[in-house]
């Protein structure tokens, strides 16, 4: 199996143990990941923020370079990648006003997109192409006892996403209990993380993110697992300002692929388990076969 | 929040330009889309938060110091000139543009940064500049658009 690859800015900074724990696990299962050449930055929420039409350019150059590898579908891990791409071909189906501007830059720099080449996440590539059954072939290290809150936060369920549901998503519950972990019952699984805003207007922005710690503590869970960069990063990343505001809520937020990645027996070392804030406790040794 | 969400969209209707454009209301949206998917008459009202907030850029009316809408342009601004973003070099941007306070409450999360690998001082940057550079402005004959320079 073989896709073409969004990776994002996110996968190559703040988010990087993102990529380097999917792309071992996509090997292992034999999906073949191939990076767009010379890709932009997709545009975020922060650009569509300022201009629309610029916006879906921005997206376009990225869709056509990726209908050029002729791969049948793209793959992008990051949520707000996931939804701005989804939401340009949307776009460009319904405005012709926005149609004509795009196709007018991309005719310019001599590229071309029919609008035709699905954008989707690697939760949905896993469950649905790959399989929970091959997946389960591949649990050589199974999470059994480790309690799971499975967290999706909002762009890839909302508002474009056709492989799961906007509110009571679970695909990812059913990867992670192939997995062997216990996924805890968590109903803010698909509440916003505070996004952009714990950075800009703190205040606002972090009580969001509190919300979401205390309530996977109270369910008992040991660790949280993320599908977006920044869901990874607020939820990581703040344990100094909340403990000081409201008190500590010490649990570990880590990316569905890196508990993937331990499950198959990949070496913690490789999937970016140190790039944590919040570590998660390594998990106990197994024991010896009789 | 001076404006709920449902005063938003009341305020439009009645056509108060003025009052929704200058709201800090509309900047606090965060773009989850839950209202988008929940609203039983199908109001579209992520997006059309996403519009009043690009009206208030281009009209240049929105809460000044305030740092979303300065995140949102230090955003447009790198994206024009590298084609990527460095999170950590916008971020310590918006600091130093609207809040340098915040660099002295957050060195303990920059030094977690460094220490877990994550902090990055290079700029990202695509090869081809020129190409995108090209494509954004392919748009300017329309005059409602503006440029990186109005949004500086
Ligand atoms: S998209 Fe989310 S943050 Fe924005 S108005 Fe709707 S519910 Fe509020």
């Amino acid at each position: 199996m073989k896709y073409a690859y969004f990776p994002g800015c996110s996968l190559k900074g703040l988010g990087r143990a993102y990529e380097e724990s999917l792309l071992p696990v996509m090997e292992k299962l034999g999906v073949e990941l191939v990076e767009l050449n010379d890709w932009n930055c997709c545009g975020a929420t922060a650009y569509m923020s300022v201009d629309e039409t610029k916006a879906c350019i921005l997206a376009a150059r990225n869709l056509a370079i990726a209908e050029k590898t002729g791969s049948r579908d793209l793959v992008t891990p990051c949520s707000a990648c996931y939804l701005v791409l989804n939401k340009t071909k949307h776009y460009l189906k319904d405005s012709p006003e926005i149609r004509g501007s795009v196709q007018r830059a991309l005719e310019g720099a001599g590229l071309r997109y029919s609008g035709e080449m699905p954008v989707r996440h690697p939760l949905d590539i896993l469950v649905h192409d790959v399989g929970l059954d091959v997946i389960r072939e591949k649990v050589v290290r199974p999470l059994t006892g480790l309690k799971v809150a499975p967290y999706y936060g909002c762009q890839v369920v909302r508002p474009y996403a056709t492989f799961d549901d906007a509110w009571n998503p679970t695909t990812m519950d059913r990867l992670l209990a192939t997995l062997g972990a216990e996924v805890v019952p968590y109903p803010l699984k698909t509440k916003c993380c505070g996004g952009s805003l714990t950075g800009t207007l703190p205040d606002t922005g972090l009580r969001l993110t509190y919300i979401l710690l205390k309530e996977a503590v109270r369910r008992g869970a040991d660790v949280i697992a993320t599908i977006c960069p920044l869901c990874q990063f607020n939820l990581d990343a703040y344990h100094d300002q909340l403990t000081r505001q409201w008190g500590p809520v010490p649990i570990p937020t880590v990316y569905f692929t890196q508990l993937m990645g331990l499950a198959f027996g990949l070496p913690e070392s490789q999937l970016g388990l140190r790039r944590n804030f919040v570590r998660m406790k390594p998990l106990p040794a197994l024991p010896a076969r009789a | 929040m001076e404006h709920s969400p449902r005063q938003i969209m009341a305020l439009v209707r009645a056509d108060f330009k003025d009052e929704v454009l200058r709201s800090r209301s509309i900047w606090l949206c965060a773009s989850c889309y839950a209202c988008t998917v929940e609203c039983p008459r199908e109001i579209r009202i992520t997006d059309i938060m996403y519009a009043l907030k690009q009206r208030a850029i281009l009209e240049g009316i929105y809460p000044k110091r305030f740092p979303i809408p300065i995140l949102a342009k230090e955003f447009f601004k790198m994206v024009h000139s590298k084609g990527r973003i460095t999170e950590t070099l916008l971020v310590m941007r918006l600091f130093l543009r609207a809040n340098w306070r915040a660099v002295l409450s957050s060195w303990r999360q920059g030094i977690g940064l460094i220490r877990t690998g994550r902090f990055v001082l290079r700029h990202e940057r695509i090869e081809n500049r020129a190409q995108l550079a090209g494509m954004l402005d392919s748009d300017l004959h329309d005059e409602r658009r503006i440029t990186p320079k109005e949004a500086a």
